[in-house]
């Protein structure tokens, strides 16, 4: 018997900026782990707050093993919220960026509206620092999430897979991401319409963003916070599109945007 | 009945009426937006001209009855309707939105105070 033999089998990965200790002791989800998670693996970090996919049934189907690494990454995002908390502002966005100036486009929407679409389609060639959550600190730097992509299949109901983003053609920032500009998407335009990208003044950019933000009332002065990353980045703005098309332009401006 | 109409049946003229939780407010020459913690969660709320009127003159705390003197000071008579109604119209949705909070009782009732 050996020590090894007893030890946890812990994959440690790098989200919002902070680390997170992933336990995986069923052995059928730790080679899956390692490869979804493996644009986030860094070093182990002692008091790293943990976390573990839900345990299997004995005989377990792919849709069974699916849904709990779809728990593990909702878990993951939930401790890096909870250990940024206070310090980024968090966004339920995607974003994508520069790889030669970090400048990045932070694209603003609720879950399950077409994040990890859009990354998908427009990220090849960029950085892709999150499909999730995008957190940005008080002098505009982004900490990335390269989590696993979180792809829906045809059906509806059936779980979504956790793809890295490797297999998907996409790459981490290769510098420091820092936010050049911010949308708020909303994909309420019918086939052959054409898109529609409107200027939101700071008021109303604070209701609509509020929502999707996490932990924003950790801060001291919240509004103000919200409201002074909105205005360095030179307002807010919303896309209305059809398709991820209609988006590539608005990305390309931005990106091109320097510090 | 209306829900404006059940809400002002309930809300008597001697209702204690005190701020919620209101984290952070953040006003422009467009305007003021509040955050506030309610029962689903924080929400920022975008006030009307008289809707912040009312919630700045609630203060730390007032009645309906003394609210309406304190605006009709303020602003005057309005050039159309009542300003009794606007301003219970308007504290309404204040209540609603969890911006204000309305108890029973004179603002002097201390009945709720622990005791020595």
């Amino acid at each position: 018997m050996t020590t090894d033999a007893a030890a946890p089998f812990v994959v440690h990965v790098r989200a919002l900026g902070a680390t997170v200790a992933i336990e995986v002791p069923d052995e059928r989800l730790r080679l899956p782990v390692e490869q979804a998670w493996s644009a986030c693996r860094t070093e182990a970090v002692p008091g790293a707050p943990g976390v573990r996919p839900p345990s299997l049934s004995p005989a377990a189907e792919p849709d069974e093993k699916a849904s709990a690494l779809q728990s593990l990454t909702q878990s993951v995002t939930r401790e890096a919220i909870l250990a940024r908390s206070g310090e980024l502002m968090m966004f339920h966005a995607a974003a994508l960026s520069d790889q030669s100036t970090g400048a990045t486009i932070a694209m603003v929407a609720p879950g399950g509206t077409g994040k990890t679409t859009l990354v998908r389609a427009l990220g090849p060639g960029r950085g892709y620092v999150t499909d999730e959550t995008v957190g940005v600190a008080a002098d505009g730097a982004i900490a990335p999430y390269c989590k696993p992509l979180s792809v829906r299949r045809e059906h509806p109901r059936q779980p979504k897979d956790e793809i890295s983003p490797g297999t998907l053609g996409l790459c981490p920032p290769r510098v420091e991401p820092w936010l050049a500009g911010l949308v708020l998407l909303r994909r309420d335009r019918a086939a052959g319409e054409r898109p529609v990208v409107e200027d939101v003044g700071v008021l109303d950019a604070l209701v609509q963003l509020a929502p999707e933000t996490s932990s924003l009332a950790a801060f001291d002065r919240p509004l103000h916070r919200l409201a002074e990353l909105v205005e360095s980045v030179g307002g807010l703005r919303r896309i209305r599109y059809h398709s991820v098309d209609d988006v590539e332009p608005v990305v390309r401006e931005v990106l091109g945007r320097s510090r | 009945m209306s829900a404006d109409r059940e809400g002002a049946a309930a809300l008597t003229s001697e209702a204690l009426l005190r701020p919620g939780e209101l984290r952070d407010t953040y006003s422009t020459d467009d305007g003021t937006v509040v955050l506030v913690e309610g029962a689903a969660g924080h929400r920022v709320v975008r006030l009307s001209p008289l809707g912040s009127a009312v919630l700045e003159a609630v203060g730390s705390g007032t009645t309906l009855a003394a609210l309406e003197v304190e605006l009709r000071s303020r602003l005057g008579e309005p050039p159309a309707g009542n300003l009794s109604e606007l301003v219970l119209s308007a504290t309404l949705a204040l209540v609603e939105e969890d911006l204000i909070v309305a108890g029973q009782g004179h603002k002097d009732d201390n009945s709720g105070v622990t005791q020595p």
